[in-house]
């Protein structure tokens, strides 16, 4: 069951209730409205007892908490009873945002409402002893309900959960392709970590452009920090150094330690025609020879 | 759209401001060919700053600008590629590597300039 239309644009739609699931959460919103002040006093204490939860709440004002809690009940009113389903859905919603962007994780939401179910589940078994004859009903109810919120807050939860991921790892990205200019037509990019294909087209691309930017004739790659340099590696290496190439540009990789290099040739992926160097102090000074080389490279005559 | 080629002291530039057809690529290599025995140049600029596009006939035809010229005694650099060209041609499988490349029609200029005057010192 999917509440939304369209999951990219999380459009809301109504719940597909069963004939038997009206009566159910009228039953449940019956014993919740009676029942109140326990349920909200066993939410209190779930929220102070799971420390996440409590650092979160501790960050709302009372005033504004029971102003959220009148309107959540509004709004739950105006579904159950009602059939209105969209605005109430369009708070949960809302909610798995906000528990999303203050942080909350996903064990402390679930032990939320997990406790919620629960404190039902006490209410009703009282209410059944006291021979209410809806209290099952209620319990029933209550399942379906909370079926419908949670599926709604888990969805934004998730999906704002997954924009911090992308963003983060765009951050992460624009650190791990740095292009440090240390010489007036000389840039150096140290790579750190693992370079696969997404990462190899990025450094190209950030080199590329860099040599226009900034004017380069030269640059030095240097992959001591890569782990592994394999046959695809240097793949996307000698794709880097032409394509640098052809904007006028020598490029230079430098860091090959002694036991990648000799893996490299006997895997036959050797980097043929590339201008490499020991290491990087190695890769400057060849630059640095290149570029006094060149007419108006090296200090004007 | 023709291409013109100018000449600044023995060395040709042609600007290449927008795509060219097939036929628009064989133009300027006849130009280019034609002009190198004219004026006596010993160099020919390729201004590719104004390309969105090198496809792989106009890639191969810049490989056989360089080789026909170079016959004529005439050295060919081709400048002003944009990243995003560069980085394509790269991935298409292109293989330029017979053509000296310069970052803009400048350097480019420049680095013809000396080569005509290192060639001179040694006949000298």
């Amino acid at each position: 069951m999917s509440l939304f239309r369209d999951a990219q644009r999380a459009t809301l739609v109504s719940p597909d209730l069963d004939p038997s699931d009206l009566p159910r959460l009228q039953a449940f919103w019956k014993l919740s409205q009676k029942y109140d002040d326990r349920l909200q006093a066993s939410i209190r204490e779930i929220s102070a007892s799971v420390p996440g939860l409590a650092a979160i709440v501790d960050q709302i004002a009372p005033e504004q908490q029971e102003a959220e809690r009148a309107e959540s009940l509004r709004l739950q009113d105006a579904a159950i009873n009602q059939g209105d389903w969209v605005p109430y859905l369009r708070r949960m919603h809302d909610l798995g945002t906000q528990y999303a962007q203050l942080g909350m994780s996903f064990s402390d939401w679930m032990s939320l409402a997990h406790g919620w179910l629960m404190a039902i589940v006490d209410i009703a078994r009282d209410a059944y002893d006291q021979g209410d004859p809806a209290a099952m009903d209620a319990v029933q109810g209550a399942n379906r309900f909370a079926g419908i919120a949670m599926a709604a807050i888990g969805e934004s939860y998730l999906a704002t959960k997954e924009e911090v991921i992308v963003r983060q790892q765009e951050a992460i990205s624009e650190l791990s392709t740095p292009v440090l200019q240390v010489a007036d037509h000389l840039l150096v990019m140290p790579m750190v970590g693992g370079i696969d294909t997404h990462r190899a087209r990025e450094l190209t691309e950030t080199m590329l452009h860099a040599i226009r930017d900034r004017r380069a004739h030269a640059v030095v790659i240097d992959v001591t920090g890569v782990p592994i340099v394999d046959s695809r590696v240097a793949t996307h290496l000698l794709q880097a150094v032409e394509a640098g190439r052809l904007m006028g540009a020598r490029v230079i990789v430098t860091g090959i330690s002694a036991e990648i290099a000799m893996t490299m040739v006997s895997m036959g992926a050797n980097l043929p025609g590339v201008p490499t160097a020991g290491d990087l102090q190695a890769g400057l000074e060849l630059a640095q020879r290149y570029l006094a080389d060149l007419p108006g490279g090296g200090p004007e005559t | 759209m023709t291409v013109p080629v100018l000449s600044l002291d023995g060395i040709l530039i042609a600007p290449v401001q927008t795509e060219l057809s097939d036929e628009g690529w064989v133009r300027l290599r006849e130009e280019l060919l034609r002009k190198v025995g004219d004026r006596k140049a010993s160099g020919a600029v390729l201004d590719l700053s104004g390309l969105e596009l090198v496809d792989s006939y106009a890639g191969r035809v810049l490989v056989g600008i360089a080789q026909a010229l170079s016959l004529r005694g005439a050295h060919t650099v081709i400048a002003g590629l944009h990243p995003d060209v560069a980085f394509t041609m790269v991935h298409l499988g292109m293989d330029l590597r017979g053509i000296e490349t310069a970052l803009d029609l400048e350097d480019a200029y420049v680095r013809l300039r000396r080569r005509r005057r290192q060639a001179g010192r040694g006949h000298g």
